[in-house]
């Protein structure tokens, strides 16, 4: 008997974050909701593992205590620990996972009770034998790369699932405010948000499946959420950063590098495609 | 004291920057709109097949003034839109204004008032000027999804900054507080 296609969007908040999961595909509407509800699943547990905020994630253990006793770590933590080290080593440092102590000192990330590491960076970090130990005390925050993360993993778990029932090439697409994946992303449009004022500005086609946008139009004045970790100095981004890429993660890795190093050249490595808009183009007639 | 002038000047700064962008493109717009579940697909969601009775629930005024000091948030609405199962469960249907967001959520409780699952049924963008227009939020009181969908602009693949959903965490807290003050009561 052919199914119809069927369609369903949903969206919880999650990630500290709107995340919103929309399926298309030939399959009864009530599987769509249990493949969404295993997307959402997915997402939180990459979640539960990697908040800075949660005092019972994985990632508050290491903070507290990897620079007294190596932690073994989960596969997803150590997959996007692991990528960041490598996207730290390729920029020199214009990437660290390790600035913390900065977004803490803004508000930006909540106080715990751990032990000061001012001069510590993602150099004190060390990864051997899926356990992970710092060299002094180190805070690390996987902020936008484990939200980008929990993405791809989501859209990878989904996709498993629909082959389950040999559907191929089902639509999948979340969106997580600054991260989102299409699965039918060729010949489609996205709009970028004016860096300024939040309203949808460029109408720009995609060029890879996974996008990820960084920019200030949501921050409260005076906080800033880029730290150049050279230096400690918070950088005031006054346009807005998109990289097309395979992955969510890398998107979002490199959105801060160019944030900090418009000239590098880091995205042909990830064949990804940034675009910077200043809100100073003209805007798209379709506004 | 400096956070509020801050605020203040931000929204004065957020308003300027709208009406010149506006302005600059001579264009009038309506909000951006997205809708996700309906009602009855947000209960099936959160409760499966359980039958729930639709309770008429209005909130004195002074439960409501203990609500808002015990989580610290404003009740907006003291007529609650709530059903109960046999079971002990809730399903609460609210609306939450944030900062750039009006939204309608879905937020089901334990027979124990733990929050169970959160589901959002319609999100809407505002520009800072919308949300605090009481004429604005109107239009979508007692609106069904089609309504909504034929006022404003679908949202389709926006990609822009993270925003905070520090606001469903507010409506989080007050609806538990609810729950103890009034629904475990019912």
């Amino acid at each position: 008997m052919n199914q119809s296609l069927t369609t369903l969007s949903r969206c919880q908040p999650l990630l500290g974050t709107y995340v919103s999961i929309e399926l298309s595909a030939e399959i009864e509407f009530d599987e769509l909701i249990r493949i969404s509800t295993i997307g959402f699943e997915a997402i939180t547990s990459i979640q539960d593992l990697m908040s800075y905020h949660d005092t019972d994630s994985e990632l508050t253990r290491i903070n507290s205590k990897a620079h007294i006793t190596p932690i073994e770590l989960n596969p997803h933590t150590e997959k996007v620990i692991d990528f960041a080290i490598q996207i730290a080593k390729k920029t020199n440092g214009i990437f660290d996972p390790a600035v913390a102590p900065q977004l803490v000192k803004q508000d930006l990330l909540p106080q715990h009770n751990f032990s000061p590491a001012p001069e510590s960076s993602w150099r004190n970090i060390r990864i051997q034998d899926h356990h992970i130990s710092c060299s002094k005390p180190t805070h690390i925050d996987l902020g936008g790369i484990a939200k980008g993360y929990a993405v791809d993993h989501a859209f990878s778990i989904m996709r498993d699932e629909f082959l389950k029932f040999n559907i191929k090439q089902p639509h999948i697409n979340i969106n997580a405010g600054g991260d989102l994946i299409d699965s039918h992303w060729k010949n489609k449009r996205i709009e970028i948000r004016h860096p300024d004022t939040g309203i949808p500005y460029r109408s720009i086609e995609m060029t890879n499946t996974a996008v990820a946008t960084s920019s200030e139009c949501y921050q409260e004045k005076n906080k800033h959420p880029i730290i150049n970790p050279i230096n400690s100095d918070t950088l005031k981004l006054n346009k807005s950063i998109s990289i097309f890429s395979h992955s969510c993660m890398v998107s979002d890795a490199l959105t801060k590098v160019y944030a900090l190093s418009p000239e590098s050249t880091i995205h042909k490595e990830y064949l990804a495609h940034p675009i910077i808009i200043t809100g100073n183009e003209k805007p798209d007639e379709y506004i | 004291m400096s956070s509020n002038t801050n605020n203040l000047s931000r929204r004065k700064m957020l308003i300027t920057s709208i009406f010149t962008s506006l302005s600059f493109l001579s264009i009038s717009r309506t909000a951006h709109a997205k809708q996700f579940l309906s009602t009855s697909q947000a209960k099936a969601i959160l409760l499966g097949k359980k039958k729930t009775t639709k309770m008429n629930i209005t909130l004195t005024s002074a439960e409501a003034k203990q609500i808002k000091k015990l989580s610290k948030v404003r009740v907006r609405h003291k007529k609650i839109n709530a059903y109960k199962t046999s079971s002990g469960e809730w399903l609460i249907f609210d609306q939450v204004i944030g900062k750039h967001e009006n939204i309608d959520v879905a937020f089901a409780l334990t027979n124990r008032g733990k929050i169970k699952g959160i589901e959002i049924l319609a999100y809407r963008e505002t520009y800072g000027h919308e949300v605090r227009n009481k004429k604005w939020r109107q239009q979508f009181h007692g609106k069904g999804p089609e309504k909504r969908l034929k006022l404003d602009r679908e949202i389709k693949n926006i990609s822009g900054a993270t925003l905070s959903c520090s606001h469903i965490t507010d409506a989080v807290n007050r609806t538990t507080q609810m729950w103890k003050l009034v629904l475990s009561k019912k």
